[in-house]
């Protein structure tokens, strides 16, 4: 029991911090980045991405173990993958709109944070890497703190670019803040190395 | 609202093309979908197959979205053209494969990209099939232009040359790290920003930049009250726009219909 | 990351003080490693002048190679290097340092990232092998051309941590330590001249010494609590503090003024954090001495703690204002 514990503190912070799945593999950068400039709306982003990162996690690798469905090539798997995504984003949205009551606005930040690269990629990384259903669990809380820690940090970056008034003109905006995260990236990649998931 | 959707002005290829695909190129001025290309476009080859499975996709899901799917709420159709989209990828694997075999899961993970998304949304479901398909073919060149020179320039400094022999070793393999392509999408960001502000300065718009608001607030004035304060949230909620992005073609479409309202 | 810029002046003796501080390093390292350490320097320094000319005077019209900097980066970086790296590679890490991390933010003073630490973390990312490489001394003493094939790897003192040996602690190892006859990098091995830096830096300004006092009683709480080797808790803390570049980052890199808070105790915690997050990476990271990757790592992370720190309102004011330690 304590074994399956420490597996899975250890593979949510691998996500999270030795190899950020957002900034050092690159899954939901464009979301993080864009997500970033709304600083008011981080909790909502932050939690609703980390809800659909951990039940698409726990129910496609729920899937995987059905016998029948555990040898099929990878597209059928990750078509199989994008309806349960489909099927988890279309229920939290009913569950939102009609019992929430939840605004347009929230419904359409909604659908951003579950149809990006981060979400649909832990399927496939569970996958290929063998992962049992703990590990799968702590790999899906991990990749949504990965994704509010990555937005934290671009948004510092965001802030430190627009008050700087000597920016030459033609790095002002997007390739400051490319360069930014690149060396965010960079900073963050020494841990684990050329090492990537996948 | 019918009445305009009847009257929508045709969009000139050309002209769609240069300004959807350069002038306000998806990635370099609007960061979305970079992260195949961060992460995937480490080879000319690589580059090509990106640049090819988004076109098909992009296409697909445009027309499939102007077509249909403009009487569907919005967080449905979201959904169903997001199922679409597998299956255009597992539809063409082989083909794309045939191009370049080693894109691993980022092949798949194109049918959630972005692009894919923000285009249907913004774009596809408010206007015509021919305008769609225009716009889908412009966003499509300038991210596949942006994906092959980021593939070209990794795998020159990986081999030292473009297009190396099959057994050629590679000789820095860093330069397959993500923030090697966010670097070089920096430069090109900024090549391409100097060339706008010299050639098309009317044109330059950057999401990231301060609006002129935010940036008299946050450089030039020191002493903010209470109701400069306001002014500085709604500069903040203006500029700072998640799903607004402002678009070269769709401007194109409004600016005209508006145009041709006050002629009427 | 400060709330204020810095002024000009204070820039120009910040730097300073760092080519300073790098040619009494290089003076030592040219005793050990002979006449490839001055090219080493020499490449590094000339790269990052090159590029600075080449970007902010020619491009941006702007005049700021008086304050320095181009000049601190290249001897940063080079007192980084072993001095049998080829020399490319310290042109290379010169020239990321100049274009890639001060270029696009403006100048020195704004620049979000330390260059130097940019610069190193580039090449140690592109070429590890010739970054992390050491020569055995008698080896680069004697040369006076390169010949890269000539030397023979010694082992340096973190190679010896990650293989559970240890240094032994008598006359003789801590007379290694002090004049620095182990192998390393060019100006991180001789414990006497990193100390005589520090009494240089305490005398100039002693409040640049908080967030390396913070750095080196975490990193050898750390290595005190959590030792690598079975020679006792003592050998641990002093063989991880002269180790690799952990003191010379301490000394020269974390209390870069730009990226420094500027409150007394938030500078003694920004070397504290520092320290911790230097010994995490050495214990678990791939890389051989990842140390320098604190530098961009703290850059990163800090401004997330300190915007939520109150302090006073000078940032709205966007004013130059001199911050002086």
């Amino acid at each position: 029991m304590l074994k399956v514990f420490s597996d899975m503190l250890i593979t949510a912070l691998y996500a999270m911090v030795v190899q950020n799945l957002v900034l050092t593999a690159s899954y939901g950068l464009s979301e993080s980045i864009r997500t970033a400039k709304r600083p008011k709306h981080f909790v909502m982003y932050g939690a609703s991405v980390t809800f659909f990162c951990f039940f698409t996690s726990l129910f496609c690798s729920l899937i995987c173990r059905i016998p029948a469905l555990s040898n099929l090539p990878f597209k059928i798997s990750y078509i199989i993958f994008i309806v349960v995504l489909s099927v988890l984003y279309l229920s939290a949205g009913a569950f939102c709109k009609k019992v929430l009551h939840a605004d347009k606005k929230f419904m359409n930040s909604l659908s951003m944070c579950a149809f990006n690269t981060l979400v649909i990629a832990l399927p496939g990384i569970n996958l290929k890497a063998g992962s049992t259903v703990g590990t799968a669990v702590a790999l899906g809380f991990g990749a949504g703190l990965a994704f509010v820690l990555s937005m934290v940090l671009i948004r510092n970056g965001m802030r430190h670019i627009n008050k700087n008034p000597h920016i030459p003109e033609f790095f002002k905006g997007t390739p400051a803040l490319f360069i930014y995260v690149s060396l965010i990236a960079l900073a963050l990649s020494c841990i684990s190395g050329e090492a990537l998931f996948l | 609202m019918a009445k305009n959707k009847k009257e929508q002005p045709k969009l000139k290829f050309r002209t769609a093309l240069f300004k959807g695909s350069f002038i306000h190129n998806p990635v370099l001025t609007q960061v979305i979908g970079i992260c195949p290309i961060v992460a995937a476009a480490t080879t000319t080859k690589n580059g090509i197959a990106l640049a090819v499975m988004t076109l098909l996709l992009l296409v697909a899901a445009e027309m499939l979205t102007s077509l249909f799917l403009k009487k569907i709420p919005r967080w449905v159709r979201i959904a169903v053209y997001t199922l679409s989209s597998a299956l255009v990828t597992a539809l063409f694997e082989p083909f794309i494969t045939s191009i370049s075999s080693n894109l691993g899961i980022y092949l798949y993970l194109l049918s959630v990209n972005a692009l894919i998304v923000i285009r249907c949304e913004k774009f596809a479901c408010r206007t015509t099939v021919r305008n769609s398909l225009v716009d889908a073919v412009a966003c499509s060149v300038g991210f596949g232009a942006v994906s092959i020179i980021v593939g070209a320039v990794r795998e020159f400094i990986t081999y030292g040359t473009v297009f190396p022999e099959a057994d050629a070793l590679p000789k820095i393999t860093a330069s397959a790290l993500p923030f090697v392509g966010l670097l070089i999408l920096g430069i090109l960001a900024a090549l391409h920003k100097a060339y706008i502000i010299r050639f098309h300065p009317t044109e330059e718009r950057d999401t990231f930049s301060l609006s002129s608001v935010e940036e008299k607030i946050l450089l030039k004035d020191p002493g903010l009250g209470h109701k400069k304060k306001k002014s500085r949230k709604k500069a903040s909620d203006d500029s700072f726009d998640l799903i607004r992005p402002r678009y070269s073609i769709e401007d194109v479409v409004t600016k005209k219909t508006e145009r041709e309202d006050s002629d009427a | 990351m400060q709330k204020t810029l810095i002024s000009k002046e204070y820039m120009f003796r910040s730097n300073l003080d760092t080519v300073i501080v790098c040619l009494a390093l290089l003076a030592v390292g040219i005793y050990l490693n002979g006449a490839l350490a001055v090219y080493q320097a020499l490449v590094c320094v000339a790269s990052c002048v090159l590029c600075e000319l080449l970007g902010f005077h020619v491009l941006l019209k702007k005049k700021t190679l008086p304050d320095l900097g181009a000049v601190a980066t290249g001897l940063i970086i080079a007192m980084l290097l072993p001095s049998c790296a080829p020399l490319w590679v310290g042109a290379c890490a010169g020239a990321f340092a100049i274009l890639a991390s001060k270029l696009p933010f403006g100048d020195g003073r704004n620049a979000p990232f330390l260059p130097a630490a940019a610069g190193f973390c580039f090449a140690a990312m592109f070429f590890p092998k010739e970054v992390f490489t050491f020569s055995a001394l008698s080896d680069a003493a004697n040369t006076l051309f390169m010949n890269e094939e000539g030397f023979s790897a010694g082992i340096s003192l973190l190679d010896m941590l990650r293989s559970g040996d240890s240094l032994t602690l008598n006359v003789f190892g801590i007379s290694k330590l002090l004049s620095g006859k182990i192998p390393g990098a060019i100006g991180t091995v001789s414990l006497v001249a990193l100390c005589g830096a520090a009494g240089y830096i305490l005398v100039r300004e002693p409040k640049r010494l908080l967030p390396s006092l913070g750095f080196l009683i975490s990193s050898g709480l750390f290595a005190f609590l959590f030792p690598r080797i079975n020679a006792g808790r003592l050998t641990s803390v002093v063989m991880e503090i002269s180790a690799g570049s952990l003191l010379f980052v301490a000394l020269i890199m974390i209390n870069n003024p730009v990226n420094l808070p500027e409150k007394s105790h938030l500078k003694f915690i920004y070397g504290i954090l520092g320290g911790v997050i230097a010994m995490l990476l050495r214990y678990f990271s791939a890389l051989s001495d990842p140390c320098v990757f604190t530098v961009l790592i703290k850059n990163a992370l800090w401004p997330s703690f300190y915007s939520k720190i109150p302090s006073d309102k000078k940032m709205s004011k966007g004013k130059e204002s001199e911050v002086c330690g």
